[in-house]
């Protein structure tokens, strides 16, 4: 984290190479993020190259010490928002796309890719119904992979809130799943019954 | 079954394992009677185990290159800013500065300022607007004979105001014929008025501009008719 906030400051400084030391520390998170937003692997790219360059560009307001991932999901927030609201209407996601799909683990098993396909489809069916708010909620913590500190300071709310909020949130997706679940047939998973879930 | 919100509320934090043994197993417990919960238990697990992947996503090869070098593309994003007028004092010092060590920056700057100055210079001609405006007016399905029709009432009209209206100029140039020529410029005028008013798409329009028209030509007969008697009134006063 301080070696994070020391590249941040030589950045500030214009310091080229620490620019590319931050982008190389930062990249896989941020493109996570940007994948998680945008509506195609091709857009999450772009939008991934925005987000630095809003960054880039903002440096000076950030408050050395801070949390710089959750000021850069603050900084980029009008940016994935416009992403998420066009991927909503267009019922798309980058993690729906094949190009992003066939980079995961287990893809060069079909039936496997198939499989995990129908579920995120049906998890992206299920995210469409929620309100876009708690929908996001989901997308940070689930799909991003931010921590509740990282949200909570990203959105500016207490910690107690994010997560109340964001199990609020969970619920309503498990309940939309579920009314999915008893139309389309898909393998249950399994683990949290027996206690496999950790 | 009662008390399945309390339980409901733990089932996120089962699976982040946030619970501790013993509350786990209490939720375990309940999820075994409740087939309800335990559905969306099922589901909420389906959710986390559907999106687990893609914590191994990679961003694509080469993007970290990309965005780590090439700093004068990223200049380039703050010269259109600055020339937009769009940028903040801390970025212009910044920029000003990067322009004064980096000759290719100078070169853009200089090529898209020309560029902005010229197109600054373009001024639309001054019909320009009340075209768009008529284009804007106009409708888009027109029908061939209404138009003519509203066309050629709008003439008559025209030709009858003209008649009723302009030509008295010379005729009512006594006092008596003055109330009558207002009368009558009033009465045409609101009549007009009241069609243009009712009227619709360009028919309204074209006796809009009529009655328009007929207030313009009233106005005319009353300050020639002022004219004309204020010399009279003088010589009677005298």
């Amino acid at each position: 984290m301080q070696d994070l906030e020391a590249t941040v400051e030589r950045c500030r400084q214009g310091d080229e190479d620490a620019w590319a030391a931050l982008v190389s520390t930062t990249l896989r998170p941020l493109y996570r993020l940007c994948a998680t937003y945008a509506p195609s692997a091709a857009e999450a790219e772009e939008l991934t190259q925005e987000v630095y360059f809003k960054v880039w560009e903002n440096l000076h307001h950030y408050r050395p010490g801070s949390n710089f991932m959750a000021w850069t999901w603050r900084v980029a927030r009008n940016l994935t928002i416009d992403a998420y609201r066009r991927s909503r209407r267009e019922r798309e996601a980058a993690w729906l796309d094949p190009e992003i799909l066939d980079q995961l683990p287990g893809s060069d098993d079909p039936h496997q890719s198939a499989e995990r396909h129908q579920r995120l489809r049906l998890v992206a069916s299920g995210l469409g119904q929620l309100d876009e708010d708690l929908a996001e909620l989901v997308l940070m913590r689930d799909f991003a992979g931010m921590s509740y500190d990282e949200m909570a300071e990203a959105l500016e709310l207490p910690l107690g809130t994010v997560k109340s909020r964001l199990n609020r949130a969970r619920l309503e997706l498990a309940t939309a799943v579920r009314r999915r679940l008893q139309i389309h047939v898909v393998p249950p998973a399994s683990g949290m019954l027996e206690g496999g879930v950790s | 079954m009662s008390g399945c919100e309390s339980f409901r509320d733990l089932l996120a934090p089962l699976l982040e394992g946030e619970l501790d043994e013993h509350e786990a197993a209490r939720v375990r417990s309940h999820l075994g009677a409740c087939a309800e919960c335990r559905e969306l238990a099922q589901a909420l697990e389906q959710v986390v185990d559907a999106v687990a992947p893609l914590d191994h996503l990679q961003p694509p090869v080469g993007l970290a290159a990309d965005l780590g070098s090439s700093p004068c593309r990223r200049w380039l994003g703050l010269l259109f800013r600055a020339v937009d007028r769009e940028l903040d004092e801390a970025n212009l010092n910044r920029l000003l500065a990067h322009l004064d060590a980096c000759e290719s920056c100078r070169r853009a700057w200089n090529d898209l300022s020309s560029i902005h100055q010229a197109g600054e210079a373009l001024v639309p001609p001054p019909h320009l607007l009340q075209r768009c405006l008529a284009a804007r007016r106009a409708p888009r399905q027109r029908r061939v004979l209404q138009r003519r029709t509203a066309t050629a009432a709008a003439y008559v009209l025209a030709a009858l105001v003209s008649l009723a209206v302009a030509n008295p100029v010379t005729m009512a140039r006594g006092r008596r014929a003055a109330d009558s020529v207002q009368r009558l410029a009033a009465t045409v005028s609101e009549g007009v008025g009241e069609a243009a008013s009712d009227g619709k798409g360009e028919l309204r329009v074209m006796l809009w501009r009529v009655w328009q028209w007929t207030n313009r030509q009233a106005s005319v007969v009353r300050d020639a008719l002022h004219s004309d008697d204020s010399p009279d009134d003088q010589q009677q006063g005298g």
